[in-house]
C-alpha cells in the first residue's frame, strides 16, 4: 500500500463516526437484520406453512386414498382379508355404514359407523382417540358399544354411560355409549355429527349387515398400481380435493417468499442512509485524504467496509433473528394444526443450509449495494470541490434528478418487461421489482413536486410554522428523501400483501361456495371414477322421493365422467339445475345470461379456466371429445373459473350428454333448503325417506363450507405477522432518517431558537415536518400497493399457474396506507424531534462551528 | 426493537413442543392393549405336563402369548450374510370369548413384527403389523400347528409333534422370506419343566419353551434379488400373564448356535437399581438335545462397548463377553451390525444377528444366533 497509514486514518475515522452516532448505527444494522431475518423466516415457515396446507386439506378426505365400493346392499365381508396386505396397500380398514332412528326422538336420525379400530388407527387417528376416559377394549370386545362426539350427545342429552334406545327398520335395539368423543377439528367434528361410531362387529349385529361391509377405505403407497377390484366392486379415488388446492398454495407460497425480499429491500434503504450521511458527514475528511494523494480505489475499499462494518454484523443478527421468527411463525402455524388435529411429529425446523446461505448472501449483497452511490459520489468528485460545502445540495439536487430518471426508466423497463409475451414467471417477478425499485427512485422527485404544489395553499390558509415544516421536506431531500421511500416501500408492500392475502381467502371461498354451493349434499359416496367406469348412479325413483321431502327450495342433479381423451384423462361434469344456479357459476368468459340457453338446448360446453390455459383453448373454439358414436366437436361458448392443479373440466348440460352419450342417469343431488329449515332437520327427513337400509351419503354442505374456511383462516395467521414485521422495518427506516436530519440541521434549529422560537414550537415544527413525509409517503403507497397487488393477483398467478384469483381490493385496504403511515413516521420522530427541541441554541451552535 | 424481542419471545414461549411423542396410530394401540387388568385370566404358577402338538397352538386363558422364530441366513457360495426375525404375538383384550352373529367379533389381536438384517449392506428393514383375530385375518391353531398374521405365518409341514418341520413366510414391501425349516433337535422345556420364573412375585412367570436347533434353507427376496439361503434358526414359545415386577427394568436375551453342536440360551433380568436379577438363568443345550441348566450366580455378563441409537438415542449395550464356568463357556458376542433396532414399532427393542467366538470345554468354538435386548429407555 502507498500510503500506509491513510487508510487507517479513514478507518479510524469511520469507526468514530459510527461510535459517536451509535444510534443511527445500531438502526441501520438492524435495518439489514430485520430484512435478513424476514427473508429467511418466510423461507422457513414456508416449509411449515405448506405442511399446514396440506394437512388441512387431508382432513376433507382423511388420510385415505382410496375406496372399494360394493353394490348397495354391500360387499362380501371376504374381500377384505385379501386386500389387507396387498402389494401396495399400506392401511385398509373395513367399514359398514347404515341409519337408525332415535326411539325418543322418532324423526331423528344418527348414522352408524363401523369401524375396526387396529385397522383404522393409521387412516383416522382422530376417530378413535381423544377419547375421554374410553377404554377403546370394551367398545370392540363388548356387543352394542359405541362412542358419540360430545357435541351430538349434548345435542340429544345423553352421557357416556347411558343407553340409547335405537331402532333399525321396526327392530329395536339397546345401544351403550361407552365414551364421548372430543373433537377440536371443526372439518372431523363436522364428519362425525349425529354420528354413531362402533367396532365393525357391533354395527354388523346393529344393522343386521353381518357378512357383508359397505366399503373398504384404503390408503395406497403413490405410485403403485391398483390391485384387480374384486366382482362387483370398483375402485374409487379420493385424494382429489387435497390436489385441488395445492397448487394454489405453491402460488401462494411463492409469492410469498417476494414479500420477504421487498422487506429487505427496505433494509437496503436504512443501510443506504446510514452510509450517505456517514459519507456527507465526512466529505472535509475525505477530501482532506484525497488531495493528500489516497487514490479513489483505496477510498472506495474503505467506504464499502464501512457498509459491511454495519452489514455483517447486521446481517449475522438477522440470521440468528430469523431462525427464531422462522420458528416462532412455524410455531403459530403448527399451534393451528395442533388444536385442529394431533402432536406433529416434527416440531423443530428444519435448519436448511441453504436458506441461512441465501439469507446471509442477501444481506452482505444487499449492504454493497447500499453502500455503493454515496461511496462513488464521495470518490467521483474532485477533492477540491468534496471541501466546499456548496456542492453538497447541488449533488442532492443532482442526485434526485438522476435518481428520478433512472426511476422513470426503470418503470419503463417494467412495463416492456409485462408487454413481453409468454408465461415466465420470472418475467413477473422481475417485472415487479422494476415497479417497485422505479417508484422508490421517483420518491424524491414526487416528493418535491408534491410539495411545490402544496406549498402555496399551505402559505395562504396555514400558520407559518406549517410553511416552514412543508418547506424542510424537500429542503432536506438528502434524508428525507431516502425515508419517505423506505416507509413508502415497506408500507406499499404491506398493502400488496394484504390484497394478496385478501385476494386469496375471498377466491378460495368462492371455490369453495361454488363447489359446495348447496346445503345438502346427496350421493352415493363414490366422488370420482376412474376412465369410462359409470358407477354411484343414483335410482331416478329414488331421487324423485326425496326430492319431494318438505323443506326443500330446489334441487339440481349432476354427475361426473371422466374422459379418455387422447391428450389424457379429462373430468366431464354433467348438470341438471336450473337458471339461478347456473348464473351464480363464476364465468371469466361469456356471461350467464347468454351461455343460458344454449347449454340447456345442449349446443355448447363450458370449460375450465385451466383447461383453456393448458390447451389453449377459447371461446369460440371447439374441442373434440370421445362419445360413444365417435368423436364429436363442441364448441366451447364459456370459460369458467377453477383452481383445481388437475388437466381441467368440461361441464355440459343433462340434455347433451344424454342426447350424445344417450345416458340420463345422474350421481348426485345439492339440495337447498328453504329459508326457516335447519340443515339437520331437513337431513333427518331425508335419511327416512331414503328408507333404512340405504347407503347414501347425505352430507351438510354448509357445514364443511364453514369448516373449511375457518381452517383456512387460522392457516393465514402468518401473513398477518409478516406485514407487521415489514411496518417495524419501516419505522426504523424512517428513524434513521430522521435521526440524521436532527444532526444535520440542529445548526438550523438553534438559529431558529436564537431568534426566539420556544422549544414546543421546534417540538411542533418537527413534528409537523415528519406528518408531512408520513402523508406524502403514504399517499404514494396507496397507487403503489394497489399496483403491487394488481401485480401479484392478475399477471404472476395468471402466467405462472394459469387461473385468475378474484382481486380484493377494499377501499379500508388502500386507506390503511394512510393509517400505517402517518402514525410510524410521527412515532419515529418524536425521540430526534424531542431531541432536537431540548438542545440548548448556543450549544447547537458552537457544535456546528 | 423491543417490539421484536417481545414478538420473538411471545411467539416462543407460545411454542413449547414437547419433542418424541409416539405416533398416534400408536397411542390408539396403547389405549386398546393397555391397561393392566388380569383378572380373569390363568397364570403361570407351577410346572405343568406339556403335550404336543396342543401345545403349538394358542393359549387363549392367558394374557400374552408369542411364536419367536430368528435365525441367521448365508447363500450357498457364502458371499451374503442374512439375519431374520419373525415374531407373532397374540395379545388378549379379554379373557372370556363373546358368542357374536358378526364373524368380526373378537376379543384377541395379533402383533406381529418381522425383521431382515443385510449383514453386507449393513442394513436393517424391519414391520409392523397388527390384526384383530378374527375372520381368518390373523390366528393361530394347534393341529396342524400354523400361526399367522395375514401373508406372515409360521406352519408345521411334518416331521413329529416334538421335532416337526416348518414352513415359514413372510412378505413386506420389497422383502419376502420363504423358509423350510427341520428340528435337528427336539422340544426342550426351559427353567423348570417348561415354567419360567421371571420374578418372585408368584404367577410372574411364563410356560416356556424352545426347538433350539432348526435347519433352515429356503429364499430370501431383498430389493429385487433372490437368494438361495441356508442357515440355523430358533424358534421360542412363551405365554403369560404376567408382567415386569416395579423393580425391573427389562432383559438381556441371548440365544446362541455353537459350531461344536451345542446351542447357549441365557438371559438377564435387569434390575432397576442397575444389578442383576436372582431370576436370571440360562441353559446349555447338547447334541442331543439334553439340557444343562445353570442359574444366575454362575454367569457373567460382561458388556464390551455401547450403541446409540440416532432414531431414538437409546444407548443399548453392543458387545458381550459372556462366561459360565460351570459349563466352561468363556464367549465374545458381537453384533454383525450395530443398528438392529426395531423402532417403528409400539414396542422399541433391539433383536439383532450376532456372531460367536470362543471357548467351549477348552476348544475353540465358533457360531451365531440372535440377541434381544428389551426395557432400555
Amino acid at each position: 500500500m502507498k500510503h500506509p497509514f491513510a487508510t487507517p486514518l479513514l478507518l479510524r475515522s469511520s469507526l468514530r463516526h459510527f461510535l459517536g452516532h451509535p444510534w443511527m448505527t445500531i438502526l441501520a444494522m438492524f435495518g439489514i437484520a430485520l430484512g435478513v431475518a424476514v427473508v429467511t423466516a418466510v423461507d422457513l415457515a414456508n416449509e411449515g406453512a405448506m405442511r399446514a396446507m396440506r394437512l388441512t386439506m387431508a382432513s376433507l378426505s382423511g388420510h385415505t386414498t382410496h375406496r372399494l365400493s360394493g353394490p348397495t346392499t354391500g360387499m362380501e365381508e371376504h374381500l377384505f382379508g385379501p386386500l389387507r396386505w396387498a402389494d401396495g396397500v399400506q392401511q385398509a380398514a373395513p367399514i359398514v355404514e347404515g341409519v337408525a332412528r332415535l326411539v325418543t326422538f322418532p324423526d331423528r336420525t344418527l348414522r352408524i359407523m363401523g369401524v375396526d379400530p387396529i385397522a383404522d388407527a393409521p387412516i383416522r387417528p382422530h376417530l378413535t382417540r381423544n377419547t375421554r376416559g374410553v377404554d377403546l377394549k370394551s367398545l370392540v370386545t363388548i356387543p352394542g358399544t359405541a362412542l358419540l362426539s360430545t357435541r351430538t350427545a349434548t345435542r340429544f342429552g345423553i352421557r357416556a354411560g347411558d343407553t340409547m334406545p335405537l331402532k333399525v327398520g321396526e327392530k329395536k335395539h339397546e345401544i351403550t355409549i361407552i365414551g364421548l368423543l372430543d373433537v377440536s377439528d371443526p372439518l372431523i367434528r363436522q364428519g362425525l355429527a349425529d354420528t354413531l361410531v362402533m367396532d365393525v362387529a357391533s354395527a354388523q349385529e346393529l344393522l343386521d349387515f353381518q357378512g357383508r361391509l359397505t366399503r373398504i377405505d384404503l390408503v395406497l403407497t403413490p405410485g403403485s398400481p391398483l390391485p384387480p377390484a374384486p366382482k362387483h366392486t370398483r375402485w374409487i379415488e379420493t385424494e382429489r380435493r387435497t390436489r385441488a388446492l395445492e397448487g394454489l398454495t405453491e402460488s401462494f407460497r411463492l409469492n410469498l417468499a417476494v414479500l420477504g425480499m421487498l422487506a429487505l429491500m427496505v433494509g437496503m434503504f436504512i443501510i443506504f442512509n446510514t452510509i450517505t450521511f456517514s459519507v456527507v458527514r465526512r466529505r472535509h475528511i475525505i477530501g482532506l485524504l484525497r488531495a493528500q494523494g489516497v487514490t479513489r480505489q483505496e477510498l472506495l475499499v474503505q467506504l464499502f467496509a464501512d457498509g459491511l462494518l454495519l452489514g455483517i454484523p447486521g446481517t449475522l443478527l438477522g440470521l440468528l433473528l430469523g431462525l427464531a421468527l422462522g420458528q416462532g411463525l412455524l410455531g403459530l402455524v403448527v399451534q393451528t394444526i395442533n388444536d385442529l388435529y394431533f402432536e406433529l411429529q416434527v416440531t423443530r425446523l428444519p435448519l436448511d443450509p441453504w436458506s441461512l446461505a441465501k439469507g446471509g448472501l442477501l444481506g452482505i449483497g444487499a449492504t454493497l449495494i447500499a453502500t455503493w452511490p454515496a461511496a462513488w459520489e464521495a470518490v467521483a468528485i474532485p477533492p477540491s470541490l468534496a471541501l466546499t460545502r456548496s456542492t453538497l445540495e447541488h449533488t442532492v439536487q443532482q442526485g434526485v434528478q438522476r435518481a428520478g430518471r433512472w426511476g422513470a426508466g426503470i418503470l419503463l423497463l417494467g412495463g416492456l418487461i409485462l408487454l413481453l409475451p409468454g408465461q415466465n414467471l420470472y418475467a413477473g417477478f422481475a417485472a415487479l421489482g422494476c415497479f417497485t425499485v422505479g417508484a422508490a427512485l421517483l420518491v424524491p422527485t414526487t416528493m418535491m413536486l408534491l410539495v411545490g404544489w402544496i406549498q402555496p395553499m399551505v402559505r395562504r390558509w396555514l400558520p407559518w410554522t406549517w410553511t416552514l415544516a412543508l418547506g424542510a421536506v424537500p429542503r432536506n431531500l438528502s434524508r428525507t428523501g431516502v425515508a419517505v421511500a423506505a416507509l413508502t416501500l415497506s408500507v406499499a408492500t404491506t398493502i400488496g400483501m394484504g390484497i394478496l392475502v385478501e385476494s386469496f381467502r375471498d377466491t378460495v371461498e368462492r371455490w369453495l361456495t361454488e363447489t359446495v354451493a348447496s346445503d345438502i349434499y346427496v350421493s352415493t359416496g363414490e366422488t370420482s371414477t376412474g376412465a369410462g367406469v359409470e358407477v354411484g348412479i343414483l335410482d331416478p325413483e329414488l331421487i324423485a322421493t326425496l326430492s319431494r321431502v318438505p323443506g326443500i327450495e330446489s334441487v339440481g342433479l349432476g354427475r361426473r365422467v371422466s374422459l379418455d381423451t387422447p391428450e389424457g384423462l379429462l373430468n366431464l361434469f354433467v348438470l341438471d339445475i336450473d337458471q339461478a344456479r347456473f348464473s351464480e357459476r363464476w364465468f371469466l368468459k361469456g356471461n350467464a345470461q347468454d351461455l343460458w340457453p344454449p347449454f340447456q338446448r345442449g349446443e355448447i360446453v363450458v370449460i375450465s379456466e385451466s383447461l383453456a390455459f393448458r390447451r389453449k383453448l377459447d371461446v369460440g373454439a371447439t374441442l373434440e371429445l370421445p362419445t360413444p358414436t365417435g368423436l364429436h366437436s363442441f364448441p366451447i361458448a364459456g370459460i369458467h373459473a377453477d383452481f383445481r392443479a388437475d388437466t381441467g373440466s368440461i361441464t355440459v348440460s343433462r340434455t347433451l350428454f344424454a342426447r350424445y352419450w344417450d345416458d340420463p342417469a345422474m350421481a348426485s343431488m345439492g339440495i337447498r333448503i328453504r329459508a326457516g329449515e335447519t340443515v339437520e332437520t331437513v337431513m333427518d327427513r331425508l335419511n327416512l325417506a331414503a328408507g333404512p337400509a340405504h347407503s347414501l351419503e347425505i352430507q351438510s354442505n354448509r357445514g364443511l363450507r364453514e369448516a373449511s374456511l375457518e381452517i383456512f383462516d387460522r392457516t393465514f395467521a402468518v401473513t398477518r405477522v409478516l406485514r407487521l414485521l415489514s411496518v417495524v422495518i419501516a419505522f426504523f427506516g424512517i428513524w434513521t432518517a430522521l435521526m440524521a436530519i436532527q444532526l444535520e440541521r440542529t445548526r438550523e434549529l438553534a438559529v431558529f431558537r436564537a431568534l426566539g422560537m420556544t422549544r414546543g414550537e421546534v417540538l411542533r415544527l418537527n413534528l409537523l415536518e415528519t406528518t408531512f413525509m408520513g402523508i406524502i409517503a403514504g399517499g404514494i403507497a396507496m397507487p403503489l400497493g394497489w399496483f403491487m397487488g394488481l401485480l401479484l393477483v392478475e399477471v404472476i398467478n395468471h402466467r405462472s399457474f394459469g387461473w385468475s384469483l378474484q382481486m380484493t381490493t377494499s377501499p379500508a385496504m388502500i386507506l390503511q396506507a394512510m393509517v400505517i403511515a402517518v402514525p410510524t413516521a410521527l412515532l419515529a420522530g418524536l425521540i430526534p424531534s424531542w431531541h432536537m427541541a431540548r438542545t440548548p441554541p448556543l450549544e447547537a451552535l458552537r457544535e456546528q462551528g | 426493537m423491543v417490539v421484536v424481542v417481545m414478538a420473538v419471545v411471545l411467539i416462543a414461549a407460545m411454542t413449547r413442543f414437547d419433542n418424541g411423542h409416539r405416533s398416534d396410530p400408536d397411542a390408539v394401540m396403547t389405549s386398546l392393549l393397555g391397561g393392566g387388568d388380569d383378572a380373569g385370566f390363568d397364570r403361570a404358577t407351577t410346572p405343568r405336563p406339556f403335550h404336543f402338538p396342543a401345545d403349538h397352538g394358542p393359549h387363549p386363558q392367558f394374557k400374552h402369548e408369542w411364536w419367536y422364530m430368528t435365525g441367521t441366513l448365508a447363500t450357498e457360495v457364502g458371499e451374503r450374510r442374512f439375519g431374520y426375525e419373525l415374531t407373532l404375538f397374540r395379545l388378549a383384550l379379554t379373557p372370556k370369548p363373546m358368542e357374536r352373529t358378526s364373524k368380526w367379533g373378537s376379543t384377541q389381536v395379533q402383533m406381529g413384527h418381522f425383521a431382515v438384517t443385510d449383514i453386507q449392506k449393513q442394513q436393517f428393514h424391519h414391520a409392523q403389523r397388527f390384526s384383530r383375530i378374527a375372520m381368518d385375518l390373523a390366528g393361530a391353531v394347534a393341529d396342524p400347528f400354523r400361526v399367522w398374521l395375514g401373508d406372515w405365518s409360521i406352519a408345521a409341514t411334518g416331521g413329529t409333534p416334538l421335532a416337526p418341520t416348518m414352513h415359514l413366510a413372510a412378505h413386506h414391501e420389497d422383502i419376502t422370506l420363504d423358509l423350510n425349516l427341520t428340528a435337528r433337535k427336539p422340544v426342550v422345556l426351559q427353567g423348570e419343566n417348561g415354567l419360567s420364573r421371571k420374578s418372585e412375585r408368584p404367577g410372574n412367570a411364563s410356560y416356556y419353551y424352545s426347538l433350539p436347533r432348526m435347519e433352515t434353507t429356503g429364499w430370501l427376496t431383498l430389493q429385487g434379488e433372490r437368494f438361495p439361503v441356508t442357515g440355523m434358526s430358533w424358534f421360542d414359545r412363551e405365554w403369560s400373564t404376567s408382567a415386569l415386577d416395579e423393580h425391573q427394568e427389562g432383559w438381556d436375551w441371548f440365544a446362541l448356535h455353537l459350531s461344536d453342536g451345542w446351542d447357549l440360551m441365557l438371559y438377564r433380568m435387569r434390575e432397576k437399581n442397575g444389578t442383576t436379577g436372582t431370576l436370571s438363568a440360562g441353559a446349555l443345550i447338547d447334541p442331543d438335545g439334553t439340557r444343562i441348566p445353570f442359574a444366575h450366580d454362575a454367569m457373567i455378563i460382561d458388556p464390551l462397548g455401547h450403541w446409540r441409537s440416532p432414531k431414538t438415542e437409546i444407548v443399548y449395550p453392543s458387545g458381550w463377553r459372556l462366561r459360565v464356568a460351570t459349563v466352561g463357556i468363556d464367549l465374545s458376542v458381537t453384533p454383525w451390525i450395530q443398528d438392529q433396532e426395531l423402532n417403528r414399532t409400539l414396542v422399541r427393542y433391539w433383536e439383532g444377528a450376532v456372531q460367536v467366538r470362543g471357548v467351549h470345554a477348552g476348544l475353540e468354538v465358533q457360531g451365531d444366533g440372535y440377541v434381544e435386548l428389551a426395557g432400555y429407555h
